[in-house]
């Protein structure tokens, strides 16, 4: 009998005592601004939801020692330092921010740096000592930075504290496996993410600026590392006391089955994955994490928790690859290849690491009944790890601090043999003659000034954009502030522009980016109806786009094509080609100086779909291409005064992106009758 | 009067030596637990395994608090406090927490007042302008159709220009927000326009427009009650970052820093 108490007190212990579902209320009283607007048929705003600051072990190590409370200050158009002492500024202030700390070892950094801390003392965390004191700030102290980083890490897991140590117990006892780990401080943890919690609800002015508790759950595969990374985001001022990490597991699926628990008490949030490109093909598999097949249970499991996700950010774009869509001519747009955190790089495989193939893989998925594990919306984020990012080409930082803050470095200047000491000397990187001299090659190059997310919602407070990322109606920028309405339905063709009322009509007749439409009984193509607005700091816009996926009823084979069906200048479309003429808009290399009074402020158009098949699995979203300006490559080199790097695109054409309009046939979840071929049995 | 003064000083230096005498004891041997000490181990306890202590269980709980007492005044009386690194940290640690806290927690209504008449500028309200517009697109001659339709609306006739992405009428934009959402040259115009009077053409990013301004509110400052809660975040965060500074600035007056010569040397060198 005592032996069966004692057991029951130690179950009801485990079961009553992880901290990552214990709910701290944090309410706030905030009113919403009275001047502030509301409009019942949606603003676009813009925000990053992806910014790391000191609180990230590699932020930190990066030589970030700002807070969270500086990243929202950046957000809002204030100056904040970057680690290698210069200022970074946004143009303009953005509407929503999210820090997104790196949950596991959050706050540990710091700590192990600041020598005065108990933590410091532990095995491991000697090296990290004082590391960003002011006279440790410098560039040639970033090329060492990485190399710390990718061999310590792995030795935090190799010591866990012993058996008469207490912490041990609390870490079998609460369900924490992080507090086993010397290197481990739980209160230093704890306290860090009370302060990101707290700066988030700090800076909140609804109304005005937005900001959202959140981290981000750094997984990957326990096969070859390969990056599983994605981004909470909780609705409410309250959260749970201590983020879940990948330390608890590295299974996203225990991630979502957390979400769902703290959902029961009254916690929503969504996550949303990135790097796909990155992935080596993980992200978007056609089965499960442990290699079991995709079932209905794991798409409604999954889609509840990531409706959304990170198309485009600093490390390379995941709409589609050159390998993947050979008839899509923009498809070469910041390719990142490297598998992420791959040292020396390794080619990543791009089947199930992009978006536009993901979309297909989900409608594959549900016409063989296992459910559409695949149907998100999309946006864009940094991924700085300074506090904030630089999006516009002339001005970018990269994102990992003191490591790439000097053009040499990122590969965009060649490199003298006396300064080789700015160059991160990780394993990765190696150098590579051109005519200009010696280039870092590895990666950085790769990297872009990208992305920003836009949301459709009614105001810009916290309910109201969580609401429309809920929705989907959300869309994707590599950089600029494109704006862009997309509707679908049946009717769509009898609007009209000129009409005051267009998007009112529109969504009463229609649906807008992120929804569904469903078959009908007639034969009618469903139309759709886009309207692009140009950013008033970015170039003009040359063309709309729809990219059309589909999966043929008859024999299950995908098809992807894309359509410009509005062009800048008053050009019209080849009906033959599905292509906009050329409308002449040219970048001068030397310069940078872009052709003037070419490109348009605003694009529309109301298109029909010419080869709608009634019965097909189909998905549409937007490509809205910029004229094109110099990619950031092009001017880092001429500020140095040298040419482009040859193996470099010169310029980019920045872009947005929409959510798909998912079209529904009658009868899709059943699966076509399989052809057995008697002779081969 | 010296006989008074005398049998005051006796009297003293009677009561001084009591009180040396039994405060040394008091200190050194006297162990007093305080109820709320009790009370909080049991409740600390109590959480740790989710139900009260036994009699049993209670008695230990307190017998390892006076032994730790014991122990730490022990290792006090034999100065093993000194000069250890651990103890050190732990302290300055410690200082510098509740540095950075204590300050941030009363702030005086004259504190808040002051950096909020020095931080003026951060809180102006840009000027916000009601207005509707008629809206003749770039990508079709907007400049053109926009000066005939001028023309026309002088007459008082119907005109029709076109739809406008941001919509049509626009209540408390603020010129930041008309930067933003038109480019800068059209938010710049927006001092000349008078109230309910159609403009001339006024270019934007995207086409000419003609604007009726029909209200405005002027740049202003907030009268600190309506931002308090916003000045009260501004100035705990710029407490935070100066505590410990000052802090630090006004110990180091105090500190004559000597650094052992022979180290000297070797750093020089």
């Amino acid at each position: 009998m005592k032996k069966l108490i004692l057991l029951f007190s130690v179950i009801t212990l485990i079961s009553c005592s992880d901290e990552s579902l214990d709910i701290v209320q944090t309410p706030i009283d905030k009113v919403k601004d009275p001047n502030a607007d509301y409009n019942e048929l949606r603003n676009a705003y813009f925000g990053d939801t992806h910014v790391h600051t000191k609180h990230s072990f590699d932020a930190y190590l990066f030589g970030t020692t700002g807070s969270p409370s500086d990243a929202y200050r950046y957000a809002r158009g204030e100056t904040v330092k970057h680690p290698a002492g210069f200022d970074m500024k946004l143009v303009e202030p953005l509407d929503f921010y999210m820090v997104s700390d790196h949950g596991f070892f959050m706050g540990m950094m710091e700590a192990y740096a600041d020598t005065s801390t108990e933590i410091s003392n532990a095995p491991g965390a000697e090296v990290f000592h004082n590391m960003n004191a002011p006279e440790n700030l410098t560039l040639e102290n970033g090329a060492t930075r990485l190399n710390t980083f990718a061999q310590t890490l792995q030795n935090f897991f190799l010591n866990p504290r012993s058996y008469f140590d207490p912490e041990l117990w609390q870490a079998v006892l609460t369900n924490n496996l992080a507090r086993g780990l010397k290197i481990y401080d739980h209160d230093v943890h704890l306290s860090a993410w009370a302060d990101v919690v707290k700066a988030a609800n700090d800076a909140y002015d609804p109304g005005n600026f937005t900001t959202f508790i959140g981290y981000e759950f750094t997984t990957s595969t326990d096969v070859a590392n390969e990056n599983l990374h994605r981004n909470v985001m909780f609705k409410s001022s309250n959260a749970p006391k201590r983020p879940y990490t990948r330390i608890d597991s590295i299974n996203p699926e225990d991630l979502w089955t957390w979400m769902d628990k703290i959902r029961e008490q009254g916690i929503d949030s969504i996550a949303f994955p990135h790097n796909s490109n990155g992935s080596n093909g993980q992200m978007f598999e056609m089965e499960t994490f442990f290699g079991e097949p995709l079932s209905k249970e794991y798409a409604a499991l999954r889609m509840r928790n990531e409706p959304i996700v990170e198309m485009t950010q600093v490390k390379g774009t995941s709409d589609t690859h050159p390998l993947l869509s050979p008839n899509d001519e923009w498809a070469d747009f910041e390719i990142m290849e490297a598998r992420i955190g791959s040292i020396p790089p390794a080619f990543s495989f791009p089947a199930g690491g992009y978006v536009r193939d993901a979309y297909i893989r989900g409608l594959m998925s549900n016409q063989f009944g296992t459910g559409n594990p695949y149907k998100f919306g999309l946006i864009g984020a940094s991924d700085t790890h300074v506090l904030g990012a630089g999006l516009r080409e002339e001005n970018y930082w990269s994102k990992i601090g003191l490591v790439d803050a000097d053009p040499r470095a990122r590969g965009s200047v060649p490199v003298s043999e006396e300064d080789r000491d700015v160059v991160p000397n990780r394993g990765g990187v190696s150098f590579k003659e051109f005519d200009q001299g010696d280039y870092v090659i590895g990666g950085l190059e790769n990297w872009g000034a990208s992305g920003l997310a836009g949301a459709w919602a009614e105001e810009n407070t916290r309910e109201s954009i969580f609401n429309a990322f809920r929705r989907k109606e959300t869309f994707a920028t590599s950089g600029p502030r494109i704006l862009v309405r997309f509707f679908g339905g049946f009717d769509l063709d009898e609007l009209t522009f000129s009409d005051e009322n267009i998007i009112k009509s529109a969504y009463e007749t229609g649906v807008p980016m992120g929804g569904d439409i469903f078959a009908e009984e007639t034969d009618k193509a469903p139309s759709f109806l886009v309207w692009a607005q140009r950013d008033v700091n970015g170039a003009p816009l040359q063309r709309v786009q729809i990219i059309k996926g589909s999966i043929s009823r008859a024999d299950s084979s995908p098809t992807e094509k894309v359509y410009d069906i509005a062009c800048s200048d008053g050009l019209q479309v080849d009906p033959e080609t599905n292509r906009c003429p050329d409308n002449g808009a040219r970048v001068d290399i030397e310069t940078c100086a872009v052709s003037q009074n070419v490109g348009s402020a605003e694009l529309k158009a109301i298109w029909t779909d010419p080869d709608f098949n009634k019965d097909d699995s189909s998905f549409y979203y937007i490509r809205v291409l910029e004229n094109p300006t110099c990619r950031w490559s092009t001017w880092d080199a001429i500020r140095a005064g040298f040419k482009p790097r040859e193996d470099l695109h010169d310029t980019i054409q920045d872009r947005a992106w929409s959510s798909p309009i998912w079209y529904t046939p009658n009868n899709a979840e059943n699966p076509p009758p399989i052809r057995i071929n008697a002779e081969r049995l | 009067m010296l006989r008074k003064i005398a049998i005051f000083l006796v009297i003293g230096v009677l009561i001084l030596g009591l009180d040396l005498t039994f405060s040394k004891f008091k200190d050194d041997k006297l162990i007093y637990v305080t109820e709320e000490e009790i009370y909080s181990l049991m409740n600390s306890w109590a959480l740790q395994v989710g139900r009260n202590p036994n009699p049993d269980e209670a008695k230990a709980v307190i017998d390892n608090l006076i032994e730790e007492e014991i122990l730490y005044r022990e290792a006090l009386r034999l100065g093993l406090d000194a000069n250890d690194q651990i103890i050190k940290r732990r302290l300055a640690q410690k200082l510098m927490f509740l540095k950075q806290e204590s300050k941030g927690t009363k702030l005086t209504e004259l504190e808040i007042s002051e950096f909020y008449k020095n931080n003026l500028d951060k809180y102006l309200i840009p000027a916000q302008y009601d207005f509707t517009h008629i809206y003749f697109s770039k990508e079709d001659e907007g400049s053109t159709r926009a000066q005939n339709a001028k023309a026309l609306l002088d007459k008082s006739q119907e005109i029709k220009g076109d739809v406008f992405f941001l919509g049509k009428n626009f209540t408390n934009k603020s010129s930041k927000e008309l930067r933003k959402d038109f480019g800068i040259d059209f938010s710049l115009e927006f001092e000349k326009l008078k109230l309910n009077e159609w403009s001339k053409p006024v270019e934007s990013t995207y086409g000419s427009h003609l604007i009726k301004l029909v209200g405005f509110q002027d740049a202003r400052i907030p009268e600190l009650e309506e931002i308090k809660p916003r000045v009260l975040v501004d100035l705990e965060l710029a407490r935070k970052d100066s505590a410990l500074s000052n802090y630090l600035d006004e110990l180091k007056e105090d500190y004559e820093v000597i650094i052992s010569r022979s180290l000297k040397q070797t750093y020089n060198e």
